[in-house]
């Protein structure tokens, strides 16, 4: 398989007959740097979380197109082992495909076929805490011949990519007190960055560095200051100790900028804002740290003192466009409160920002990005009716940008929601909420897939789902945009138009993303639905 | 589980030890919370609606307050009673609650039961749409325990009014009674029972009881017909004493 597969990857590019040459004594899953920060020259491979180091979630493999996406069909389906929600997306090198099952499991695949290559089990304890999600998993990372994994119980481990052996693991942070690892890691030089779960569970939310060869911290990013840091004083008394920020899911990087760029999550208790007056540094924001250090070189705060529990854990994508007469490096971000954002990623300056759903809750953005809030939109006893819903207009299922189209896809929820304020008392490893909502749901909410003009955030097609999804997007080099439904669709759209081309009912609902790659030719869609991965090609 | 003995555990205490004041507080707390979150299917007072009253309610699964925690946090799968959000202490209040309306005797529905049980079978030929313990025709919901999960005043307006009351799907997030109206590429109409729906395909099921399979881009249009229904409105074929005992016959059932 793997000299066959060698070949598929050395028609390819240049860059790849190089690096595999290097490696080819060893075996599959080697997975340098560099090879990662050169990922849209081997498309061939899925080599992290979002496909590249700017989150595109974007494959420019074009065998599968407009003209033929009606004559796909699964190439193999792989059950998972234990029942439970599959968020994964895997990643495929060297003709392997590493997967995570839930809740923090691990397996190899013959990505040619689906044949399990090896498993492994991460072991629970039974006092496991889980407080505001199901006991999912989004992926692995890869680096040099290890894949790592973070697990509920609060651990990132570092798995032998040939045999699945534990090289080590390490402590990420007490899961009594709520931490939970959903997140696939971020493997960038030498290290793997990982955020925690746990915002419903009054956490102090950080960003972790750790060496990938034996699993030592080497730095920490508190999202929330503590006493004499700036922003500290954006939280009232004592209440940035359980404040949350949590970092659930996987940022992006710019190997040129040297900047890491993660996402945060709503300040805690979620719907009861009274206890911690103030913005809530730095909640709801996008954080730009230094990856050598954890140093904070630049923040951009979406939703100041937020009471909606719309955190900010989407996908920052990092796009480089003209902007104004001159090139700019910006990342963009389809955020959960239903506004677009275009910023400056080498100084944090907000350039641009419009709703793209419907919302209730601000009349505007200032030029500086801040949202001018409708009084009387926070949580009430009786209930107050805001859009979006607490799941937000987008959630943490990934867009994808199109450098072909320029667009930025999206899967968008929009629902309303009655917002409840209740009682918030702080006790260890328990809920930590303050209130909840009532969702609009049935034919009142409704679901889509946008095309949003990545430098506007204008809207250039939409396409309309049953219900409102929890499934991400990934556009091809093929013209095409490929989504699923809660309703157990997988489908693909006209990346132009967004014209439905081709759809399969998989059976079950699908709450992942898609992702793509090649052997021996062949281009292959993979995308979970219920309790199996379905991956589709052409007929042979 | 091991929460859940605890908080039992904590609760008969609360129960055994709070004084009455204390008690007729965490009542009140009790009964704003019941106000704010239940009200909307258990009715004003508990008394039902779109879920069933609560007075002189026999739990399955609780034989004491703090047994009612649990149904309130995690709701009853498989029905419309969802889970809550509420902190433990919020929990305790409106379950201390909920088991003190459980315990005030329920009043009796007006109407004559046995007569409505005719009227089922009979006059209002309910049977050639319903299923009742095993008998008759399974176009609308089964009603074998209809009783159990619906008030007498939502009843009574499902009768009256049968578009306006669609029971929500239980089966994903829309409902599976909703009315859509069809035409197909050559010119068929198709009206039924939207039974299941995604982007891309339908399936109804039409007043003959036939299911439709339907693709949404073979289609010249299609209408969803909120607020009517396949069943027919009551207000005109039964007298008021009639529709009583209709829904006296309805209340009476509990379960096979």
């Amino acid at each position: 398989m793997m000299i066959r597969n060698l070949d598929g990857i050395a028609r390819r590019t240049g860059f790849a007959i190089l690096v595999l040459l290097l490696g080819r004594s060893d075996l599959h899953g080697q997975v340098p740097f560099e090879r990662i920060v050169e990922a849209d020259r081997d498309p061939t491979t899925w080599l992290t979380y979002s496909g590249n180091y700017a989150s595109h979630r974007f494959s420019s493999l074009d065998q599968i197109d407009r003209s033929n996406i009606d004559r796909i069909e699964p190439s193999w389906v792989y059950q998972i082992r234990r029942s439970g929600l599959i968020e994964t997306t895997p990643l495929v090198v060297d003709g392997v495909m590493y997967l995570t099952e839930p809740a923090s499991n691990v397996t190899a695949l013959d990505a040619r076929t689906g044949r399990v290559l090896w498993h492994y089990v991460r072991p629970l304890p039974e006092d496991l805490v889980i407080i505001g999600f199901p006991q999912v998993n989004r992926g692995v990372a890869i680096l040099d011949d290890r894949v790592f994994v973070g697990t509920v119980d609060g651990y990132l481990v570092a798995l032998d990519a040939a045999s699945g052996a534990v090289r080590w693991e390490v402590e990420v942070a007490p899961n009594r007190l709520g931490h939970s690892l959903t997140l696939a890691p971020l493997a960038i030089d030498g290290k793997v960055i990982v955020g925690t779960s746990g915002g419903e569970a009054g956490i102090r939310g950080f960003v972790d560095a750790y060496d990938a060869e034996n699993g030592e911290r080497l730095w920490r990013f508190w999202t929330i200051p503590g006493p004499g840091e700036f922003g500290n004083d954006t939280w009232g008394g004592d209440s940035w100790k359980h404040g949350a920020g949590a970092t659930w899911l996987t940022g992006s990087y710019d190997p040129d900028l040297d900047l890491l760029y993660w996402a945060t999550g709503n300040p805690g208790p979620d719907w009861n804002g009274d206890v911690r007056p103030g913005d809530n540094l730095y909640t709801c924001s996008v954080v730009a740290l230094n990856p050598h250090t954890g140093e904070l070189e630049w923040y951009f705060q979406f939703t100041p003192h937020d009471t909606h529990d719309w955190d900010a854990n989407q996908i920052p994508v990092l796009v480089d466009a003209e902007w104004e007469g001159r090139d700019r490096k910006l990342l963009v971000m389809a955020n959960r409160n239903a506004f677009y954002y275009v910023l400056d990623r080498e100084t944090g300056e907000f350039l641009q920002g419009t709703p793209y759903a419907k919302q209730t809750w601000a009349y505007g953005l200032d030029e500086r990005g801040r949202p001018q809030v409708v009084p009387g939109t926070e949580p009430s006893e009786e209930g107050t009716l805001v859009w979006p819903s607490l799941q937000g207009t987008t959630n943490w299922f990934s867009p994808s940008y199109s450098p072909q189209t320029g667009a930025l896809y999206v899967a968008v929820r929009e629902m309303g929601s009655y917002y409840f304020k209740g009682e918030a008392e702080y006790e260890e490893g328990r809920p930590y909420l303050g209130g909840g909502e009532r969702r609009l749901d049935g034919d009142d909410a409704q679901g889509w897939i946008y095309a949003l003009d990545a430098l506007t955030g204008e809207r250039r097609w939409e396409f309309r789902l049953h219900s409102p999804p929890w499934s991400g997007v990934m556009a091809t080099a093929g013209g095409l945009v490929f989504g699923g439904s809660n309703e157990g669709n997988i489908f693909a759209l006209d990346a132009e138009s967004g014209e439905p081309l081709w759809s399969f009912h998989a059976g079950g609902a699908v709450r992942t993303n898609p992702m793509s790659y090649e052997i021996d030719g062949k281009q292959y869609v993979a995308m979970a639905a219920g309790y199996g991965l379905f991956v589709f090609g052409l007929p042979d | 589980m091991k929460r859940f003995t605890l908080l039992v555990v904590s609760f008969s205490i609360l129960a055994s030890t709070t004084p009455l004041r204390a008690q007729t507080e965490i009542l009140e707390r009790g009964r704003r919370l019941f106000d704010m979150q239940c009200v909307r299917c258990h009715g004003v007072g508990a008394t039902g609606g779109e879920g069933p009253t609560l007075l002189g309610r026999q739990f399955r699964t609780a034989t004491d307050a703090a047994g009612i925690i649990p149904i309130i946090t995690g709701g009853i799968p498989g029905t419309g009673m969802p889970g809550s959000w509420l902190s433990d202490t919020e929990a305790e209040a409106l379950a201390a609650y909920v088991w003190s309306v459980a315990r005030v005797e329920a009043e009796d529905v007006p109407g004559d039961a046995v007569r409505g049980r005719e009227l089922f079978g009979g006059k209002g030929a309910c049977a050639t749409c319903h299923i009742v313990r095993g008998e008759g025709v399974g176009l609308g919901p089964d009603l074998t325990s209809v009783g159990a999960r619906r008030g007498a005043s939502y009843l009574r307006e499902s009768i009256l009014a049968p578009g306006a009351k669609l029971p929500a799907g239980l089966r994903g997030p829309h409902s599976s009674f909703l009315i859509v109206s069809v035409t197909t590429g050559d010119g068929e109409q198709v009206e039924g029972m939207r039974v299941n729906e995604d982007a891309f395909a339908l399936n109804l099921r039409d007043a003959s009881g036939r299911y439709h399979s339907l693709r949404k881009r073979d289609l010249q249009s299609m209408e969803r017909r909120f607020g009517t229904s396949l069943m027919p409105d009551y207000s005109e074929l039964l007298t008021g004493e009639e529709l009583t005992d209709l829904v006296a016959y309805l209340v009476s059932l509990r379960g096979a």
